[in-house]
């Protein structure tokens, strides 16, 4: 499925799942402990992560807790 | 308890009917144990596992499953598994029934099936529909009154997993996300563990996990055995292959072929990764 990226005013193009995946990641606080899902939201939650939210816990259903993928 | 070839022990401890537990969430998935199954022609298999994933579609789509005892099935971050959907929608190549559970669910069946307890306990199952089809029952705790969920433990015939190391007496130990391999295997009237190698003596990494050569039936040395899965400390998930499985399994015939090449033209694993050549192979 393609999808026309849409344009800012800036003229940064972004995806729908770019967009989410940000305002998703912005719920996300420092200490955070996050129950993670596969595919989008842990691209989500690892933005967080990476980005404001180091010490976001993360835990995947796989049994991991504390994860970094 | 003998270190023997896998198609042997495939050969020896499972029958047409048997209720089969492959286990390994994303980590030391028994692919090969699984492409064994297939080249034995296993039939009429009620096959356990959370996340059933490729090597289920793989097993149903080559008529090995009557019926699927399963959470979340699906091929994880890429989509939908065409051949259990073929499966539950058509009735392709055998009709496959159905039993849902949610992962917490499947994690206390099998915890509950290797302490020998009827059933498994926990707080979940709430807020939905499944309680109204599927094998759950609530149960009243005695001591505060509060409503649990009950499910029926797991016991299955065969439990199948894979692990890093044996040592020559059989002794398993697998470490990375352990996840409820053990549990599988304590339930399992019979077990079977593949391994990446046998080594003299095993040195345990942090949160490694022994399974006792006396709790086992069959140990079988089958390196790269979790392709595309992954082995920690041995080798990498092969993320390219999951998503190429979406277009090589999307059609009946595309998928029969590649099953055809990669796993009924080879004899064993070896053959199997020869098969796939320096890249994946597609249909």
């Amino acid at each position: 499925m393609t999808v026309a990226r849409p344009v800012s005013d800036a003229g940064v193009k972004w995806t729908a799942d770019e967009m989410m995946a940000v305002a998703a990641s912005r719920r996300l606080r420092d200490g955070t402990v996050c129950f993670v899902g596969i595919g989008l939201p842990s691209v989500a939650a690892n933005l967080a992560r990476h980005t404001h939210a180091p010490g976001c816990v993360l835990i995947y259903e796989s049994g991991t807790i504390g994860a970094k993928p | 308890m003998p270190i023997v070839p896998l198609c042997d022990a495939i050969r020896e401890l499972v029958r047409d009917g048997d209720v089969v537990a492959l286990e390994g969430f994303t980590h030391l998935i028994p692919h090969a144990a699984g492409h064994e199954l297939i080249r034995q022609g296993r039939r009429d298999l009620t096959l356990v596992r959370m996340t059933p994933d490729v090597v289920y579609d793989q097993l149903i789509g080559m008529g090995c499953a009557r019926r699927l005892v399963f959470s979340w099935g699906g091929n994880p971050g890429v989509g939908s598994l065409h051949r259990l959907r073929d499966a539950v929608e058509h009735g392709w190549p055998a009709p496959l029934e159905l039993e849902e559970h949610s992962h917490a669910g499947m994690a206390a069946a099998y915890a509950a099936g290797a302490a020998n307890l009827p059933f498994g306990l926990l707080r979940g199952y709430r807020g939905g529909d499944l309680p109204a089809r599927t094998r759950v029952q609530t149960v009243v705790c005695p001591f505060t009154g509060e409503e649990l969920a009950a499910v029926p433990a797991h016991r299955p015939d065969v439990g199948i997993v894979h692990a890093q190391q044996a040592d020559r007496r059989g002794n398993v130990q697998l470490w990375g996300i352990t996840g409820v391999q053990k549990e599988t295997v304590l339930a399992s009237a019979r077990s079977i563990v593949t391994v990446e190698e046998i080594v003299d003596e095993l040195e345990p990494p942090p949160g490694a996990v022994v399974l006792p050569a006396w709790v086992l039936d069959a140990v079988s040395v089958v390196p790269g055995g979790a392709h595309p899965s992954y082995a920690h400390g041995y080798y990498d998930r092969d993320n390219e292959f999951y998503v190429a499985w979406d277009a090589i399994s999307r059609e009946r015939d595309g998928f029969r072929a590649w099953m055809q090449r990669h796993v009924l033209e080879t004899t064993d694993v070896v053959e199997y990764h020869a098969s796939l050549g320096p890249k994946v192979a597609g249909a």
